[in-house]
């Protein structure tokens, strides 16, 4: 008690800014990106959002083969249930802050992928 | 003054900015925030951005009280049918060149509430967007992001009329 008196009559135990920021974004933004080899486009994350930001492109007949999974970034609402609902665990979130696009962002884009481990 | 808005035709025109008054505008850029039927989840992001912690005005960007002030309008919501008239109005307040930022997945593209016959789908139905900014809502940094980088690149891509 005494002691601590003493740090705080002394200024020694007065606490600056922490050196290192708490953590900005706790939220889940920035793009969903697919490990390499695991989407077997079987179209259960397009089935699961709930704003259909997420669709599969390509022939039904095809077997697999040619299906591929495009995203809409201005219509997700980072909710991850395509991380919840993917079975071959493929998606992942990417932080990152440069989502802006020049001029309206209303595009499908097919998913980048990203090495798998 | 009324405004008939259904002599209007909607989106309005492309209007053609310069490089280097883009430039000038750059270096103290002026927003005016809009909300044309947003949540309040985009503004309150972009009321974060005046606090310490993202602090805008190190990097000279100010939010302003009056569109007659404003270089850019920030538009969050997906444009609803009622603020149109708001809209218009303080579209054609703003000074030239204005450019329009779409925060946030409604004003991108009507987000959760596109297809409803009370909204526009997104700014883009109403007016040519310069940059838009996906997210629900975007985080503050990706909006400073755009608002330096983004619109570095915009006014890259933009003619020098000399």
């Amino acid at each position: 008690m005494l002691k601590q008196l003493w740090i705080a009559l002394t200024n020694r135990g007065v606490v600056g800014a922490p050196d290192t920021l708490p953590p900005a974004r706790m939220n889940i933004t920035g793009k969903p990106v697919l490990t390499a080899g695991r989407c077997t486009a079987c179209g259960d994350c397009a089935r699961a959002c709930p704003v259909s930001a997420l669709r599969i492109v390509g022939e039904e007949s095809s077997g697999g083969r040619g299906r591929t999974l495009e995203f809409s970034a201005g219509r997700c609402i980072g909710c991850a249930r395509c991380i919840e609902a993917c079975q071959p665990n493929a998606i992942a979130f990417l932080h990152g802050t440069e989502t802006w696009r020049i001029g309206a962002d209303d595009e499908w884009r097919s998913i980048d992928t990203r090495e798998g481990k | 003054m009324a405004i008939h808005l259904e002599k209007i035709e909607f989106p309005l025109p492309h209007e053609p900015a310069d490089t280097e008054a883009l430039r000038a505008m750059l270096g103290s850029l002026h927003f005016r925030h809009l909300d044309v039927g947003s949540c309040n989840a985009c503004d309150n992001e972009l009321i974060a951005l005046g606090g310490p912690h993202y602090d805008m005005q190190r990097l000279g960007i100010d939010c302003v009280a009056s569109p007659r002030h404003a270089d850019v309008l920030m538009l969050t919501g997906p444009v609803s049918r009622n603020g149109l008239v708001a809209f218009y109005e303080t579209y054609t307040c703003t000074p030239l060149p204005r450019l329009v930022i779409a925060v946030g997945n409604c004003a991108c593209t009507g987000g959760v509430f596109a297809g409803s016959y009370a909204v526009f789908d997104g700014a883009r139905d109403v007016v040519s967007v310069a940059i838009s900014i996906p997210g629900c809502p975007p985080a503050p940094d990706e909006i400073l992001a755009a608002l330096t980088a983004g619109l570095r690149a915009y006014a890259a891509l933009q003619k020098t009329t000399s």
